[in-house]
């Protein structure tokens, strides 16, 4: 039975909105963005959780306030137990170094006035524990974990003279440093062109394996999802829609919103037809958004308790959770 | 058989830079027929928005087409000066590029944009236009689109914005739409919407498309062709079915294996080794030699030609010359 290395309790964020100035005196309240609202989950230990959804969401805000790079409206956090958001400095750092976060975009990430060797040895800088021949013996070894050879002539590179891929690597490499015991991987093959996705992703498996990995997965690619995940949380408007295992939720999904995403991805092979375009409309505002259930502007089958009532995420099959008056 | 719409014979264009000189579209043959939707796949560094811009004539200096003929309609407009260009480009071949925000005039209202396009090549009243202008953003299912058209681009939504783009390249009913990665910057149910959109249009005005994009899952949905591009060349030309079926150029056999599916469970996936070839200083015979997994010695020194390997089937490689 596997342990649980994180449990997300009722977390939620709301961003307040900037107003002018006579909206601020005529204004009766203030108004706030929900980025997430009591997303409640958990991560056990050695598996990849997949947070999906589109723009607006709420997934990456999220993994942000999980590593605590964001502070909560309210809600918790806990890893290993403890809550995050009660740890003072000095723990905090500890934790952060088994905590650590590998980044979108390759070229942003990375600081392109510092060489490999400097940007993955930073966090070794920053813990302040090792000599400068130790650490550049330990990033030479992560150099050579994540492919990036020969790693002493990596090590003197700059970004700019790395591909794409080989700079997802170097991120990858600084996430690995302190030999974290939880990454959180936001996008981590978005920005990469599409035959490179594959070198990086098998990467990501084989780090887990070798390393005893557990990852938070950040995307809005279903199919690097299925891929790469053991469970899958969709997000709609910062808040869960779905939970459940992988496999169970791309073959079975059972919220229409799960159905219409999965329905929208255009598959590479011409003999599987796409369906028809299920959903009308955009995303309504995360400042105001839709009463009772979230999704029931757009939804194919809503009735009448769906914009009065909001559905629970309740376990509607065996570890598979859906909040729909309706799930079937 | 159809006819051909648009006939791209040997074209190259080149970029000179302080390191030499930049070989983006390195001989490429490309047609399309009238009511034709041909997908050019390519990732970055591939040519295959250069070729889109070479096929307007839009290619920013100092690149320029060195070599090559493009036949629209049976004329060569690589021989029209840019008088004659600006009558065909917008008009009779459009372009919808990839970018909204890039693309759309901040300080313009979105109407006026549209109907910027249409008195460029119509003599049309203001109002006129921006009626005609009012009914594209019908045509591309933005609602409310009579007050709509006030709006600025940034109060437009994403996929709002990707329609309006979507509207001025249309919005002079042209022969052939060249769309550059019209979905990539929307979320995945807008794209499905707005693809599903592009088809409609494509029946209703009879337009044909060349769609330019990294997605498999995009051409195998959309296109009847697919041209696959790399470093600069088109390695392999079939139809839809057949190169899903049984991809014949190692790359595209890598490329399609190295995708993860949604509607299966994917066991492993195919691994591309190496990166991208230098386009200046490219690989010595096959530029996709030194990634290959079929390479042999031959493959470095010699360059295969587009060949037909049966009807309609043209691949680049040894394997198959």
């Amino acid at each position: 039975m596997s342990e649980m290395l994180l449990q997300i309790d009722s977390l939620t964020k709301h961003f307040p909105v900037e107003k002018g100035f006579l909206s601020s005196i005529l204004a009766k309240e203030s108004k706030v963005v929900h980025a997430v609202d009591e997303v409640s989950f958990n991560i056990m230990k050695d598996e990849t959780f997949s947070l999906v959804g589109e723009t607006g969401s709420g997934k990456t805000t999220t993994a942000k306030l999980i590593l605590r790079l964001v502070e909560p409206t309210s809600g918790d956090v806990r890893f290993e137990g403890r809550s995050i958001f009660k740890l003072e400095k000095d723990e905090l750092r500890k934790l952060r170094s088994n905590m650590q976060i590998v980044f979108q975009d390759p070229f942003a990430s990375l600081n392109p006035r510092e060489t490999a060797g400097e940007i993955i040895g930073a966090p070794f800088k920053i813990q302040g524990l090792m000599s400068k021949s130790d650490r550049r013996k330990a990033v030479l070894e992560l150099l050579n974990m994540v492919g990036l050879e020969p790693a002493p002539m990596c090590f003197d590179k700059y970004p700019h003279e790395f591909s794409g891929g080989q700079r997802q690597r170097i991120g990858i490499a600084r996430a690995l440093a302190l030999r974290p015991k939880f990454i959180v991987a936001d996008e981590p093959v978005a920005s990469l062109d599409v035959s490179i996705r594959s070198q990086i992703l098998d990467l990501m498996q084989s780090l887990k394996k070798q390393l005893k990995l557990t990852y938070l997965m950040i995307s809005h690619d279903l199919s690097v999802v299925r891929y790469m995940s053991d469970r899958v949380a969709v997000m709609y408007l910062a808040k869960i829609a779905e939970l459940a295992e992988a496999k169970k939720i791309f073959a079975s999904p059972k919220h229409p919103y799960t159905k219409a995403l999965i329905s929208a991805v255009p598959i590479p092979d011409p003999r599987v037809k796409m369906h028809d375009v299920l959903l009308k409309g955009e995303i309504p505002s995360p400042i105001n958004p839709p009463s009772g259930c979230r999704f029931h502007t757009r939804c194919p089958i809503a009735k009448d308790v769906c914009s009065e009532r909001e559905p629970a995420l309740v376990e509607v099959d065996r570890e598979h959770l859906v909040a729909c008056h309706f799930a079937q | 058989m159809g006819q051909n719409l648009l006939s791209v014979n040997g074209l190259k264009t080149q970029f000179p830079t302080l390191l030499g000189v930049v070989r983006a579209v390195d001989g490429i043959e490309l047609d399309v027929e009238v009511g034709e939707t041909v997908g050019l796949v390519g990732e970055s560094g591939s040519g295959k928005t250069v070729t889109a811009l070479s096929i307007m004539k839009l290619v920013p200096p100092p690149g320029r087409i060195v070599e090559g003929r493009i036949l629209f309609n049976g004329a060569n407009i690589l021989e029209l000066n840019e008088a004659e260009m600006r009558r065909v480009r917008g008009e009779k071949i459009a372009m919808c590029f990839q970018d909204p925000m890039t693309y759309l005039n901040p300080v313009m209202r979105v109407g006026e944009q549209i109907a910027e396009n249409i008195t460029l090549h119509e003599k049309l009243e203001r109002q006129q236009a921006l009626g005609k202008a009012i009914e594209m953003m019908d045509l591309v299912g933005i609602p409310h689109a009579s007050e709509r058209c006030q709006d600025y681009p940034h109060q437009l939504s994403g996929g709002m914005r990707q329609r309006i783009l979507l509207a001025m390249a249309i919005s002079c009913r042209p022969k052939l739409l060249i769309a550059d990665e019209p979905t990539t910057s929307v979320d995945v149910i807008i794209q499905a919407q707005i693809l599903k959109m592009l088809m409609e249009l494509k029946r209703k005005l009879d337009t044909s498309v060349l769609l330019i994009t990294h997605n498999l899952g995009i051409v195998a949905q959309l296109c009847d062709k697919i041209a696959v591009m790399y470093a600069g060349n088109i390695v392999e030309y079939a139809g839809t079915a057949a190169l899903f079926d049984a991809p014949k150029h190692p790359y595209t056999e890598t490329l399609l294996g190295s995708i993860p599916r949604l509607d299966l469970d994917t066991k492993s996936l195919k691994i591309m080794r190496g990166s991208v070839p230098d386009l200046i200083n490219p690989p010595s015979g096959c530029t996709f030699h030194p990634r290959c997994p079929y390479a042999k010695e031959t493959c470095s020194k010699q360059t295969p030609g587009l060949e037909a390997i049966e009807k309609g089937r043209l691949v680049k490689c040894l394997l198959y010359n």
